[in-house]
């Protein structure tokens, strides 16, 4: 029968047998041993069984175990391949970075610049420009972009342009678009406004308003493109919005912007509702050759930058996997 | 001669000669550690030369105490490891057949009195009961075991080797010990002489 014991009870057994007790810890367990058979009998069984584990053959070895030169890892295995390693984790981290740069167009100017010059012609739209005025603008605008970014318009170019009677509330609005717009814009035409949160960029943004408008608030009577990119910028996704997408219709104004627009008895307007119908109306109804130029110069670069961006990731992708794989071979050959 | 400390200082210092003449020293020990570990002789020679391959690259990171200690530590751990792949990936041992082409999965066996012809085998039989009881013992167990009563180790070395507080070794050799008795209770046949007449006297 097998006798009961405590885990207490066996490791003192256990130390026992290997004389690792204290002498008052080995009486007790002694004077225990004397009573009671049961823990005699365990006692017994434990030495039987250590001397059996003790009694084992000692085996020798089958071959000897010495090294050589070569089963040692090189120097170079030992530096290159955490440097390998390193290599493969910092390009797999650029390829993601550029990756999701690319998936939110954060390396696309190009594209960002095209998307804004849509938006030009659609809040111009609104404030009933004459058409004259806006074609000198936007020529002026866009000449004054393309060649060269930092090249002044002059103060002639800005104050050239007729304001119109409405410039003065859009000039207010820019400054403060959180005040009460002014009364002289039509009432549909104003809450057009507010219905697409028109901001001081996008009111800037209307060629030929902006010029005036901007040179009323910096004040400095000189106009820079860099200006105008600036404040078109801020407004290029509202642009991409009311330009490529049908304008949705307001809650609190039954008419469509296009059919009121197309209702104006203003031949201007007519067209610029035509410009506001189609994202290419910009090419429609500006016929010029300088935008033609600047638009395939911008598509040009666009697709330059595309291809650079494929050529990164490509690259970059390349130099993740090889380098990543090196790592592992030269690791493989350190485990050899 | 030299001494070790000695030698392990040169291996230290890329002394391949030096390191050599160490794993000369040491191999049986490690040998039969990964054997009675890994209960198989090809898998303890391939941890065997993977220990020293080990040591030689963790050289530097020996800080002194016992050197022997300090490699079947190494060595244990890379049995754990083939332990650890076994389990993801068993085999099935080659296990003996009774008369009826079943497999026999107790190790009793070995008992057969049939078997027991001359003293030698007798030996090698109770070895292989043994080791088979080894097996049997959890991994944790059966290192302890295996390092105090097989390898002699004190309870110190050995808990140096384990890496384990001298108590958690204490307790796990009591209960190793206590788990190869029972075990091997039924192999007091195979015992030698002395263990015997000891259990004829006490029944």
């Amino acid at each position: 029968m097998k006798p009961r014991i405590s885990p207490r009870d066996l490791e003192l057994l256990s130390q026992y047998l290997d004389q690792q007790l204290g002498p008052i810890e080995r009486k007790r367990l002694e004077a225990r041993l004397a009573e009671e058979a049961a823990l005699q009998t365990v006692l017994e069984d434990l030495q039987k069984t250590r001397l059996l584990l003790r009694s084992m053959p000692r085996l020798r070895a089958p071959r000897n175990f010495t090294l050589s030169q070569h089963q040692l890892p090189s120097r170079a295995v030992r530096r290159w391949a955490p440097a390998m390693g390193f290599v493969s984790a910092l390009a797999s981290l650029l390829l993601l970075l550029v990756l999701a740069g690319d998936l939110f167009g954060l390396f696309l100017p190009a594209r960002v610049a095209r998307l804004v010059v849509p938006a030009a012609p659609e809040v111009k739209s609104f404030q009933g420009i004459s058409p004259t005025g806006l074609a000198e603008a936007t020529q002026q605008a866009f000449s004054a972009m393309l060649p060269k970014v930092t090249s002044p318009v002059s103060q002639d170019q800005a104050t050239n342009i007729t304001p119109t009677e409405t410039q003065a509330p859009l000039a207010a609005m820019a400054e403060a678009p959180q005040a009460p717009t002014g009364t002289s814009l039509p009432d549909e035409a104003e809450r057009e406004m507010k219905n697409y949160q028109v901001q001081p960029g996008v009111v800037m943004s209307t060629p030929g308003q902006s010029l005036g408008a901007s040179s009323q608030i910096s004040g400095s009577g000189t106009l820079t493109t860099t200006e105008i990119l600036k404040a078109q910028v801020p407004s290029a996704e509202e642009a991409l919005q009311t330009t490529e997408q049908p304008v949705p219709a307001p809650a609190n104004i039954p008419p469509q912007p296009l059919e009121k627009l197309e209702a104006t008895p203003s031949s201007g307007q007519e067209e610029s509702a035509e410009v506001m119908a189609t994202p290419e109306g910009l090419d429609q109804s500006q016929p010029g050759p300088q935008i033609n130029t600047s638009n395939a110069g911008e598509r040009g670069t666009s697709s330059f930058a595309r291809w650079l961006l494929w050529i990164l990731e490509a690259l970059l992708a390349l130099v993740a996997l090889g380098a990543g794989i090196l790592a592992w071979v030269l690791r493989r050959q350190q485990r050899r | 001669m030299i001494d070790e400390e000695e030698l392990i200082r040169s291996a230290q210092q890329g002394d391949l000669e030096a390191f050599n003449r160490l794993v000369l020293q040491y191999q049986d020990l490690v040998y039969n550690q990964a054997v009675r570990m890994l209960g198989e002789a090809e898998s303890a020679a391939d941890a065997t030369q993977d220990a020293f391959i080990t040591a030689h690259r963790s050289l530097a990171s020996y800080r002194g105490g016992s050197f022997r200690a300090w490699l079947l530590r190494i060595v244990s751990n890379l049995c754990y490891d083939e332990l650890r792949r076994r389990k993801r990936r068993p085999t099935t041992p080659l296990e003996p057949q009774d008369d009826d082409g079943e497999e026999v999965e107790s190790p009793a066996w070995i008992a057969d009195p049939a078997e027991l012809p001359e003293d030698h085998l007798v030996r090698a039989d109770l070895g292989r009961a043994i080791q088979r009881c080894l097996d049997e013992l959890p991994d944790d167990f059966r290192q302890v075991v295996v390092l105090v009563d097989i390898q002699g180790l004190d309870y110190t070395e050995a808990a140096q080797a384990t890496g384990k507080p001298l108590g958690t070794v204490k307790s796990r050799l009591a209960r190793a010990r206590f788990r190869l008795r029972d075990c091997l209770i039924g192999f007091w046949e195979l015992l030698p002489d002395e263990f015997r007449l000891e259990k004829e006297n006490r029944s």
